[in-house]
């Protein structure tokens, strides 16, 4: 390395390689005492200008990647409507580069991901959101539905539940009660209807007597989790604002009849009939509830005689089903032999066939429950072996239902 | 007789004598700097912080003219861009700004080694200009080292302005570095330690609180201006299972071959470039642009320019595991072409990028390979980052430090350490020389490295003493005991003890000329006085002694728990021969 030279003016070492001295510059020596404030305020002045132009030109740019981010938006919004998926995603991604921590832009991403296939990379920035805003509703939704298309169920679960109960930016209670529906229909879809009847009894104590759509809609979930008793509730509450409202007297019909009160069932399917109800399953169930009301020997207020014409009615209906479904298996009922459900009960039906007739019936009335026992038991073994019978058949299954005498 | 006043245990080096006047001005100046010093390391971090928002919009301004405003880029922008402008960068450096080229670590390390602090503002401003239009046009380079050279050159400018000391000269530059970078990367803790770790390259308790200062006040400016959004956003990272450290393990080998290789790369073609004949210069970033601008066009645009939109796509586990891995061996590449072609521009964010991509592409393997095994994309991209600072740069304390800083997550510092040790390991046993001190002595340059300092074997008081001696007197004695006594002693120079605490020294001559004198009655302690020897402990560093021992030839070595018991002696020639054994038992790694 070469010797340092001193500089003659300031006794300074110069820089390798410099002949002017930096530190003095050739400058005529400036005393200390004014040399510190002239510098200081250059220095000052300085950095104000600097600042000053830093601001303008961060402004500027600032401006300039907004409308980069806008425009890339807007093309990706475009493209992903158009199903360009790929150019998609590099819009949208072009756009975030502009605009970091834009949720929207994010949030479309992830859906041009998802709809691209990339499922993982949406899940990454989904989770990635999350960790930013747990409680964030439209991404706790996004990953529900996402982990529900993995099969991940309790991973849908929670994020559903992190939507109903997370923070919406626009209109939060009709968001949280979606996305509690959305998870009611999960639950239900997996069968988890436990789950489900929890939902929707939260869902519904939080709606308002003037919202009759959703009120509907709790109250057909309800139905379909297998809760008529809150469904007709739900349905009865529809009704009480508006008589005239079809669905609810369909819902609340279907209800009635679920529950087995087949007169409520009867009156409200002839009024959804009669206001022009479609459904196939209306016309269905009101004629069953119809015939479960001409055939049921315990309903309620029918004469003593009306009770044993029914109970031999439905005794000869039980007889042709027997038969008709051994027939149909073909199992001899004629040899004692043959074992098996439907034997047995053609031995027992013989063995009080002759005794089951009005008069006997008046003057024994314990043989009637004997005997509707017996029919009850026939119907559930011939349904057993040969599947639904004919309508009378299905009455007095549900006849014994009502009854409480076979299990539903 | 021979004594000393110095107080015990101490360590101050006296001045040199200065006559009065001198003596005045130097004071008046050294009160003046030390005022200034802490107040100028703030104005510098506000001045460069603001020169590095410009900087990193210039670049912006520069990428979106030239490449689009597509990320990333497409077209055949992406060939002519890279090419046409790397020759008009080649131009500008060959004929206005020559001292541009490169990074310019080394050149603010070799401003503060060599030049006295001097950076000239030419090259500040020749740096600004053409890695703005470097990078913009897809050169694979980062902002970071121009940052830092930009925020050093703006501190030696104002340095010389004020008039400092080239003491203080050559301290301001380390301290505007750190500004710039902290500015450059918004993360002033891994700035201030890899300016200590790569600029200053030793630990300078003088000059910290002024970087750290200087740091603190670009980060906050930047932030100002820039907002407060980190560099990457990263994704909350879960706590990691004790098996999960094996795949870390095969980051940090995979990491320390990647950065043996990158830096080997450099180290071989850089002196070969830099032979060519010398008109070549001026083309060599136009012609590494052309293959930088084919490896764009011909699909894959990501590594071009400093890529920190893809690092963060590759934390959120955006990319097949496939194409991690290409994107690292490709920006290895494009980095090396632009790097070596003298285009200026840093390696901070190419070695962030190929950290990523390598992490990223590790995990995505370890993950189809060994499922248990693997965590999360985010979490290996970012021991990446750490990986290839520690194994390519070789700052492992910057490395892991940075890591924490950018994540804000300390669950992660143990992959982290043990991944950024191993490839720490790797690349110093394969590559003995760090990247930049191998820049800097291909450039003629022979500068200090921390990674050297960390080699130096720090020899002790313990090292070179030897055991006490059988007379010691006591200052209780009289001075005709103490010669009887010291008639048996072999050593001309006898200690002393003294109460009810602290040693003296007394030569033999002294108390026989005492006895010839007439006074031999008198005691020890009235002869010797308040004049006490310095005392020295078994580990203070052996130069300590070498401040006392040309006026105490015999120096007591205590024990810190008790004063008076005595450990050894130490004299000039035990001190000599024990360097003179460290010299030849330590062989200096870069020899």
């Amino acid at each position: 390395m070469a010797a340092e030279r001193d500089c003659p003016r300031c006794d300074e070492a110069l820089p390798l390689g410099e002949s002017d001295c930096p530190y003095c510059a050739g400058r005529k020596k400036i005393p200390l005492y004014r040399r510190d404030p002239v510098v200081i305020t250059t220095v000052i002045v300085i950095a104000v200008a600097l600042w000053v132009v830093a601001t303008l030109v961060t402004r500027a740019y600032a401006a300039h990647q907004q409308q980069l981010a806008d425009e890339w938006f807007k093309r990706g919004q475009s493209d992903l409507m158009a199903g360009r998926l790929d150019q998609a995603v590099r819009d949208l991604h072009t756009a975030l580069s502009y605009s970091h921590d834009n949720f929207d832009y994010r949030l479309k991403l992830t859906d041009a991901l998802s709809a691209g296939g990339h499922t993982r990379e949406a899940r990454a920035y989904l989770l990635a959101m999350w960790d930013e805003d747990p409680g964030n509703g439209l991404v706790n939704l996004q990953l529900a539905r996402q982990a529900a298309q993995a099969g991940d169920t309790p991973g849908a679960i929670r994020y559903f539940r992190g939507a109903a109960f997370g923070v919406w930016q626009d209109d939060p209670v009709e968001n949280r009660r979606s996305a509690r529906i959305e998870l009611v229909h999960f639950l239900l879809a997996h069968n988890l209807t436990q789950q489900a009847q929890s939902e929707l009894i939260g869902v519904a104590a939080n709606l308002s007597p003037s919202e009759t759509t959703d009120m509907l809609q709790v109250a057909d979930l309800m139905m379909k989790a297998g809760d008529p008793r809150r469904a007709l509730t739900e349905y009865q509450n529809v009704l009480s604002l508006g008589r005239k409202n079809t669905d609810a007297v369909v819902g609340a019909g279907k209800a009635a009849f679920a529950l087995q009160m087949y007169p409520e069932a009867r009156d409200l399917l002839r009024r959804a009939k009669a206001a022009g109800a479609t459904d196939p399953q209306v016309s269905t169930e009101l004629d069953q509830a119809e015939l479960v009301l001409e055939m049921d020997p315990y309903e309620r207020g029918i004469s003593a005689a009306e009770r044993e014409r029914r109970i031999v009615a439905a005794f000869n209906a039980a007889g042709t089903r027997l038969n008709q479904c051994a027939a149909s298996r073909n199992v001899d009922l004629s040899n004692s032999s043959t074992t098996g459900p439907l034997s047995a009960d053609t031995s027992d039906f013989k063995q009080i066939e002759r005794s089951v007739t009005s008069a006997n019936l008046r003057r024994n009335p314990e043989q009637g429950d004997a005997a509707m026992d017996l029919v009850f038991r026939i119907e559930r073994d011939t349904t057993a072996a040969c599947g639904p019978g004919d309508r009378t058949d299905q009455a007095l299954s549900l006849i014994a239902q009502r009854a409480g005498r076979l299990a539903p | 007789m021979s004594t000393s006043s110095t107080p015990a245990s101490a360590t101050a080096v006296p001045n040199a004598p200065v006559s009065s006047p001198s003596r005045y001005f130097a004071l008046r100046r050294t009160f003046r700097e030390e005022r200034l010093f802490l107040l100028l390391a703030i104005v510098i971090g506000v001045l460069s912080g603001l020169s590095v928002v410009c900087f990193r919009v210039a670049i912006e301004w520069s990428r979106l003219r030239l490449l689009g405003s597509s990320v990333p880029p497409t077209g055949v922008r992406l060939l002519l861009a890279p090419s046409l402008v790397g020759l008009l960068v080649g131009l500008i450096v060959f004929f206005i700004f020559p001292k541009v080229r490169g990074s310019g670590v080394n050149q603010t390390k070799a401003a503060l080694y060599v030049y006295n602090g001097y950076i000239s503002f030419r090259t500040v401003i020749g740096k600004f200009i053409c890695s703005a239009l470097a990078i913009g046009a897809g050169h694979s380079l980062g902002p970071e080292d121009p940052s830092l050279q930009i925020g050093a050159g703006i501190a030696s400018a104002l340095g010389r302005s004020l008039k400092l000391s080239r003491e203080k000269i050559r301290l301001i530059a380390p301290v505007g570095a750190a500004a710039g970078l902290a500015a450059a990367f918004n993360a002033p803790i891994s700035a201030v330690l890899f300016v200590i770790e790569e600029v200053i390259g030793r630990w300078s308790a003088g000059v910290l609180g002024a970087v750290v200062l200087s740091a603190v006040a670009a980060a906050v400016v930047e932030r100002w201006f820039l907002g407060f959004a980190p560099l990457f956003r990263i994704p909350a990272l879960q706590g990691f299972r004790a098996a999960e450290l094996l795949a870390y393990v095969a980051l940090g080998v995979v990491g320390g071959f990647a950065s043996v290789l990158f830096a080997r790369a450099i180290s071989v073609l850089r002196p070969k470039l830099i032979a060519m004949p010398r008109w070549t210069h001026a083309i060599q970033p136009a012609l590494a642009g052309v293959l930088i601008g084919a490896i764009g066009y011909f699909g894959f645009p990501q590594v071009m320019g400093a890529g920190y939109e893809f690092v963060d796509q590759a934390i959120h586990d955006q990319f097949t595991w496939q194409l991690l891995g290409i994107l690292a061996g490709l920006k290895i590449l494009a980095t090396t072409l632009s790097f070596v072609s003298g285009t200026p521009g840093g390696m901070f964010a190419p070695t962030l990028f190929i950290g990523a991509m390598l992490g990223g592409f590790v995990g995505g393997v370890e993950r189809i390979a060994f499922p248990h095994l693997a965590g999360s994309s985010a979490a290996y991209a970012l021991v990446g980052i750490g990986v290839l600072f520690a194994g390519f740069l070789r700052a492992p304390m910057t490395s892991v430090f940075m890591v924490l800083e950018v994540s804000g997550n300390y669950s992660i510092i143990v992959p982290v350490i043990i991944a950024n040790t191993i490839a720490y390991l790797i690349s110093r046993s394969l590559q003995p020389v760090p990247l930049f001190d191998m820049l800097s002595r291909q450039d003629g340059l022979d500068l200090p490295s921390m990674e050297e300092q960390r080699e130096v074997t720090l020899v002790r008081v313990e090292d070179a003493m030897i055991p006490p001696p059988e007379t010691v007197l006591i200052d209780n004695m009289v001075v005709e005991e103490a010669l009887k006594r010291a008639e048996n002693s072999p050593s001309d120079v006898l200690l002393v003890r003294r109460s009810p605490s602290g040693w003296s020294t007394v030569r033999k001559d002294d108390l026989k000329r005492l006895v010839g004198e007439g006074k031999p009655e008198m005691t020890l302690m009235s002869v010797l006085a308040t004049q006490l020897t310095p005392i020295l402990h078994p580990d203070h560093p052996l130069d300590t002694a070498l401040h006392y021992i040309y006026d105490c030839p015999l120096l007591p070595v205590v024990h810190r728990a008790d004063s008076h018991r005595l450990e050894g002696v130490l004299t000039m020639a035990d001190i000599l021969r024990t360097y003179r054994g460290a010299v030849t038992e330590s062989v200096d790694p870069r020899h």
